[in-house]
């Protein structure tokens, strides 16, 4: 079988995902078409070897919706012949794309395969698809459905993270991610965003508040608390799901949880033979990876498992892992990824996360995938572990080492 | 079974005017006589030309129908393929479809029907209601309309789950299907149930009028290409997301997911209101049938409707024995237990002493009292009064007196047999003792009582919520269950016999 290799990874700076966002006047698929222009003129490859385009996108509806994927290819200009699909796997869709384009690659399905994702937060709110999931009742009660803020606040309630745990867990993720910005650490992989004239109307993360401190986060009220202690009080179904848990410590807010924003991520992934035809470098070798699911209702523990998962498959342990990069949906959540595989946070999220950055849904797993790439060449570190946690219990991870 | 349960009376505009009068019953519901001549009386409103529109009310004063009989209630299945080889599920389901699809033809004829409600509508009454074009109420604010089916373990089957939110929109509609709880004829007319209130003896007027001035009347909303649902629908819309996320959790929290009816509810207005209304019902039916096929629903209605009903008019009640009210109550221990039975004794006007060990621990019991007062802001005057019937003491011989003894003590049999003992020497063997036991049977203890007879039992509500709502469940097989006897009394025979 073939092997993967990363030729390249692009992302675009992160909008505020509001309405008076950066990012707002532009279209999903305008921020898509960009990323994978990026990736033809920086590579200058003929895209006709490009077999197939795989986009996250988490609420595939709307101007997001009827296969952004291929869609977006069409839109830049790529080669009539190259397919696109769009995926979802939650938050964890843009690096589930990746993982797709590796196997392509792997399978000898495709020579260059591009995965990444998009999210126009601003222009397509979280939940404009809807799903049996959480609104169907049938379905609901049997799986005891609960928001993911709830499931946040009930990992931090059950590992005994208090506020001042993670509030400070936030504060550090602002200040590593405008280190990382002061020093930028994430110029070669940053993509302006461009209007209709041409003209950059975004180039930096916008989201990102680096004088955050404690005191400015023990400001915020907790995010999840009405939801879960009054209507429609979904503490409740936790505890009946969680019996030994008496009380759910909310303990999240706007602060320390991954930010509402737009953006677009791509990665091309190819064989050895077609990135030798166009004199790429590998930048690195896609070495394994995997998806579990876990207990749905706290939902968010996906990353510990598939960790786990990957790691014993691939015959590595945690210390042989120079980086990790876990989403920061939730501060608890990479807390107890830390706390349970025993991960030191000098090792985890270097340069910051989603707390800072934000987090756009479908874009996500490409963009960090590309942050700790970057993050590996400019340390001269081997190996790297991108997980994120996903919805319904699910997560998502890739092993990458360099070349 | 033969006796007439509708009149018919068809007048000189072509109005048939159907009268319910179920006979032999002080109220109208629906049975096999009622079903009978709807069926006949939709039959004809369909085929008889002589017949312009229909009104349909009550013969009754009491009221208009109060729902389904559900003493005679059959969940055997032995609708129309009951020996056509059919599975239970599919002959279940179509008996229940009988009166659903009825209320549909109802409504299909073209015709324009109207309700005259004069009295109460309640449950498979209401639905009658809902199924006609025009609804009419009598204005008196007293009249009761609701779908309470829910609190007995059902849930409407005859389109009610349809029919309402089509009226009303999905997220009010959940209201009244998932709390049972009525609404009066204002209530009605300002959600858009009932298009008009008159005075009682205006109803059946109004109601002919409305017919006669709109013949083509005859087709509900929902059956009208510019139909459109009350605060949206669909899996989509924000609002109806909105509503199931939320209205999903609040009914799983409080039912800790152990009623059937209450998913059926919601399952059956999520997916049928997304239905064209002839899917739409059949489906409310398929739902409707799996809830009858549990043996939740008939343990649910035994207890909650026919034996509660029985035990409310004192079926058990021993013969000749004349009401007694307690005056002063006698309560052993001091603890939270004790204290709480203290406090709404007390606030019911009755004499309590308060025993424990020592004072201390009785003035703690009293305490309580006096907080929980202070807690919910009580005139001082008021506490003062209710306090004052509290009595706490250590002496046994402050018992005097009591006509009811109740013992929460800690759980040991040797204590409770000496507080037993105690007791009896100072109020004698005839006074009425219950106990607080919860683990050990009340017989073995009612042996340190010197005449013991279980007379009657009462299990206390305050064992936790989720042991509460799972009783039913638990309780399917009546020779299986195991709910604890919490609170039981028991009393001497000799007492029965002498009175």
């Amino acid at each position: 079988m073939a092997e993967a290799y990363i030729y390249d990874a692009v992302r675009t700076p992160r909008g505020k995902g509001r309405k008076d966002g950066k990012l707002h006047e532009i279209t999903p698929i305008q921020l898509a078409t960009q990323v994978l222009q990026a990736i033809r003129d920086r590579t200058n490859i003929d895209t006709a070897d490009v077999d197939d385009v795989i986009l996250g996108c988490v609420s595939p509806v709307g101007e997001q919706g009827a296969d952004i994927a291929r869609v977006a290819v069409l839109n830049a200009d790529y080669a009539e012949t190259t397919a696109g699909v769009q995926v979802n796997r939650f938050c964890a869709s843009g690096l589930e794309a990746v993982n797709m384009a590796a196997a392509k690659v792997i399978a000898g399905e495709a020579e260059f395969a591009i995965g990444g994702g998009v999210e126009s937060m601003s222009r397509v709110p979280m939940g404009s698809d809807g799903g049996a999931w959480a609104t169907d009742p049938a379905v609901a009660i049997k799986n005891y459905f609960a928001p993911q803020g709830i499931g946040a606040d009930l990992i931090a309630t059950i590992d005994g993270f208090s506020r001042d745990d993670v509030d400070a867990y936030a504060v550090e993720s602002q200040r590593r991610a405008a280190k990382a910005w002061d020093e930028k650490r994430f110029a070669k992989s940053i993509i302006p965003v461009k209007d209709v004239i041409g003209e950059i109307v975004l180039g930096h993360d916008e989201y990102m508040r680096p004088q955050t401190d404690m005191q400015s986060l023990a400001s915020l009220a907790p995010a999840f608390q009405a939801l879960g202690e009054q209507m429609p009080g979904f503490d409740e179904i936790a505890k009946l799901r969680y019996p030994e848990v008496e009380r759910v410590n909310h303990v999240h807010h706007a602060g320390n949880s991954s930010g509402i924003v737009d953006g677009a991520s791509a990665v091309l992934v190819g064989n050895k033979e077609i990135g030798a035809k166009y004199g790429l470098k590998p930048r690195a070798r896609i070495k394994g990876m995997a998806s579990i699911g876990s207990e749905p209702l706290i939902m968010l523990t996906g990353p510990t498992y598939v960790t786990q998962k990957l790691l014993k498959r691939l015959g590595m342990t945690v210390a042989d892992i120079d980086l990790f990069e876990l989403n920061e949906a939730f501060a608890s959540v990479v807390m107890r990824m830390m706390k349970h595989l025993d991960i030191p946070h000098e090792k985890m999220n270097v340069n910051g996360g989603a707390i800072a950055m934000g987090h756009p849904l479908g874009a996500t797993g490409g963009m960090i995938l590309g942050t700790v790439l970057d993050e590996l060449e400019r340390t001269g570190k081997q190996t790297a572990l991108v997980t994120l946690c996903v919805g319904a219990g699910m997560g998502t991870a890739t092993v990458i080492e360099r070349i | 079974m033969t006796e007439q349960a509708i009149r018919q009376d068809l007048d000189a505009d072509g109005i048939l005017l159907l009268t319910i009068d179920c006979p032999g019953l002080s109220m109208n519901v629906i049975n096999e006589d009622l079903t009978r001549d709807l069926i006949a009386a939709v039959e004809r409103i369909k085929t008889d030309d002589a017949v312009k529109g229909a009104v349909i009310t009550s013969g009754k004063p009491s009221g208009f129908v109060a729902g389904a009989d559900l003493k005679g209630m059959n969940f055997s299945g032995g609708g129309a393929g009951a020996s056509s080889g059919k599975s239970r599920m599919a002959q279940l389901f179509e008996g229940v479809f009988t009166l659903n699809k009825l209320l549909r033809d109802m409504e299909t004829t073209g015709k324009p029907v109207a309700s005259a409600v004069n009295g109460l509508a309640l449950g498979g009454g209401l639905e009658i209601v809902l199924a006609t074009h025009y609804r009419v109420i009598a204005d008196n604010p007293k009249i009761v309309l609701g779908l309470p089916e829910v609190l007995v373990g059902l849930f409407p089957g005859a389109g009610g789950t349809q029919r309402l939110p089509r009226l009303i929109g999905v997220q009010p509609a959940l209201m009244f299907l998932l709390q049972g709880k009525n609404m009066s004829p204002q209530e009605a007319l300002g959600l858009g149930v009932a298009q008009a209130v008159v005075p009682v003896e205006q109803v059946v007027q109004t109601a002919k009028d409305w017919v006669k001035a709109n013949p083509k009347g005859g087709v509900q909303p929902w059956d009208q290409k510019s139909f459109k649902f009350p605060g949206g629908v669909g899996a989509t819309n924000p609002n109806f997301v909105q509503t199931f996320m939320g209205g999903t959790a609040m009914a799983h929290k409080q039912t800790f997911g152990n009623m059937n009816q209450v998913k059926a509810i919601l399952s059956a207005v999520y997916e049928g209101t997304q239905l064209p209304m002839d899917t739409a019902i059949r489906l409310e039916s398929k739902y409707f049938a799996k809830v009858v096929a549990d043996p939740q629903a008939g343990n649910m209605i035994r207890s909650l409707f026919v034996s509660k009903q029985a035990a409310e008019k004192g079926a058990r009640r021993p013969a000749n024995v004349p009401p007694m009210k307690t005056k002063k109550v006698g309560m052993l221990g001091a603890g939270l237990m004790g204290a709480g039975i203290a406090m709404v004794s007390a606030q019911a006007g009755i004499e309590v002493v308060l025993l424990d060990r020592d004072l201390a621990a009785a003035e703690k019991g009293k305490q309580y009292t006096a907080d929980r007062l202070a807690k919910k802001r009580t005139a001082p005057e008021k506490a003062a009064e209710i306090l004052g019937r509290i009595h706490p003491t250590s002496d046994y011989a402050d018992l005097k007196g009591c006509d009811l003894i109740i013992e929460a003590v800690f759980e040991t049999r040797e204590i409770k047999a000496d507080v037993t003992k105690a007791t009896e020497a100072v109020v004698g063997a005839d006074t009425i003792f219950g106990s607080n036991t919860s683990t050990l049977p009340i017989t073995g203890l009612a042996e340190a009582w010197s005449k013991p007879r279980i007379s009657w039992a009462s299990t206390s509500s305050r064992q936790s919520r989720r042991c509460r709502w799972s009783k039913s469940s638990s309780a399917r097989k009546p020779g299986l269950r195991q709910s604890p006897r919490r609170s039981i009394m028991w009393r001497k025979s000799a007492r029965r016999r002498s009175s």
